[in-house]
């Protein structure tokens, strides 16, 4: 257990985090002891997403993943089960694969050749008979799981916490905004497939810096982003004046920072003025197929969703990870001033392959390490955080205060929290979270369903 | 003098270098090979990880209750093949 350098007794970290009036230390975003105890404190309980069952669809498959610092193994085991472990050797802790994805019987450890089955067990132990005696216990001596795992319409979360609660309470309000990010475009659940390999790549910031601003962060775009912008390299070019993003529907609606305060998920969220799924809006008039594609599945959601409201948000599930809009953006902490960043893009499973090389081409221009609207980010994020490490610097508060005293609830959009499209108001409710967990000492104190 | 509780292993299985092994990696299923320890086994499964084969055991001097069972055989273990 990691010594707890700032307790809930001298409230002396309460003190770096005012969200309420919008003054946060620049401490908790550069201070190597509070980085130690957001590993444990967070990271070591919160539920955390891993993966997605189309990245391991046959018996033997294995994506290497990670869960803070940790990598972890998601295994589709023999009999078709999903499991994830600690990639890490029982015996002397190397590591039992060191492949980012595959299939394999066995996952063998490379050092002295203790050998799991993929459900796990400890099935090989060199000279077991003869040096061991065979009185080694095996059945003690399996790969590490977690203590819970969540399929989620197809995509995979994990907590080592047992005492976390359900993947759907830690949701709570979330869950149908969550659950249609994992949609089909014909807004069929459980209607995607995940493009392979992920991008991964090394961020010389805090892991704050990009996990609680994006997706709550409106205020950035017209400035960060304004030459994506006039290059109009959007889906749609120069609709909607080549808003990087561009049009879901020409229907009235209105955009919100919408967040769940007490539980720190939150996101650009969006409340239209009749239910249904507006007409498709032309978007991809480079590649017909897909145009045709997409409009077609366009009707089918109309369908489906016909007489029903479709308000909610796309954005951060706490504390690191966006959902929606085609990707999966993760940010996993790697040292207080580093952050690695991995990017999953998302297709329909039954897309035929023009439109799934188009989708997988756009999103590759769009974000990731080589796309316009991060390259233009992470200039910022990197800089930030050695500009906020120095002794003067770090003496300093950041300023949260877009927006504070506006909130209000909305019945439409029940357990939610409203505020006007550009603030900071999902940013205020992350470092809220962040709070309730680095000061509690288990689920009884987190769970607001307890409180 | 008490009797030792866990003698150690013969000297036909334990003498045998480290680097003793065979090179497993390649072989398929069905492959018939000779165990260290005596007895005979089938290959059923090979995960060329070059450490490890599944086997079915065909003979089993010490335990013939264990014959038809299957097992994962260790590079070390496979003295040959049949």
């Amino acid at each position: 257990m990691v010594h707890i350098s700032r307790s809930r007794q001298d409230r002396s970290l309460r003190d770096l985090v005012d969200w309420e009036q919008g003054h946060v230390s620049r401490e908790i975003y550069v201070n190597e002891d509070i980085y130690q105890q957001e590993l444990e404190q967070i990271f070591g309980r919160a539920w955390l997403f891993v993966g997605h069952e189309s990245q391991v669809p046959n018996p033997g498959d294995f994506f290497q993943s990670r869960m803070g610092e940790e990598s972890v193994l998601l295994v589709r085991d023999r009999k078709g089960e999903l499991h994830v472990f600690l990639n890490t050797c029982r015996h002397r802790g190397m590591k039992v694969c060191r492949y980012d994805e595959g299939n394999s019987l066995l996952f063998t450890c490379p050092f002295h050749g203790w050998s799991y089955d993929t459900d796990g067990r400890l099935v090989g132990v060199p000279n077991f008979q003869t040096a061991y005696r065979g009185e080694l216990d095996k059945s003690a001596w399996g790969l590490h799981e977690v203590a819970q795992m969540s399929n989620f319409y197809g995509s995979i979360w994990a907590t080592w916490d047992p005492k976390a609660p359900s993947f759907e309470d830690f949701l709570g309000a979330f869950v149908p905004s969550l659950r249609r990010s994992f949609e089909g475009s014909d807004g069929g659940d459980n209607g995607l497939e995940f493009f392979s390999p992920v991008q991964k790549w090394r961020l010389p910031t805090n892991w704050k810096f990009p996990g609680f601003s994006f997706a709550g962060d409106h205020a950035h775009g017209a400035m960060t982003h304004r030459s994506t912008t006039v290059a109009a390299f959007g889906p749609q070019g120069e609709l909607a004046g080549g808003d990087r993003h561009g049009v879901p529907s020409r229907w009235a609606s209105t955009e919100y920072e919408m967040s769940i305060p007490a539980l720190g998920h939150g996101g650009h969220g969006r409340i239209y003025e009749q239910p249904g799924v507006g007409p498709y809006v032309e978007t991809w008039q480079t590649v017909l197929q897909a145009d045709d594609y997409y409009h077609e599945m366009r009707d089918k959601k109309a369908e489906k969703y016909a007489g029903q409201y479709l308000h909610g948000v796309s954005g951060c599930v706490f504390p690191n990870v966006i959902c929606g809009g085609s990707r999966i953006l993760l940010w996993h902490p790697h040292g207080v001033g580093v952050t690695e960043s991995w990017r999953f893009y998302t297709v329909d499973k039954g897309a035929p392959k023009p439109v799934k090389d188009a989708q997988r081409r756009y999103m590759m221009r769009y974000c990731g390490p080589g796309g316009m609207t991060e390259s233009d980010d992470m200039e910022n994020w990197n800089y930030a955080y050695p500009a906020s490490l120095g002794t003067v610097a770090r003496r300093l508060d950041y300023n949260f205060q877009n927006g504070v005293g506006h909130a209000y609830a909305d019945d439409r959009v029940p357990g939610f929290t409203l505020n006007y499209r550009i603030g900071e108001e999902n940013q205020r409710s992350r470092l809220r979270r962040w709070l309730d967990f680095m000061e509690a000492g288990s689920w009884d104190e987190l769970s607001p369903a307890k409180r | 003098m008490a009797e030792r509780r866990n003698p150690p292993p013969s000297r036909a299985v334990d003498q045998f270098s480290i680097t003793d092994s065979m090179m497993i990696q390649d072989f398929p299923e069905g492959t018939k090979i000779r165990l260290r320890a005596g007895g005979v086994a089938e290959v059923i499964g090979n995960p060329r990880d070059g450490a490890w084969i599944f086997i079915r055991y065909l003979e089993h001097p010490e335990d013939p209750s264990k014959i038809g069972s299957e097992d994962l055989a260790f590079c070390t273990d496979v003295v040959g093949l049949v």
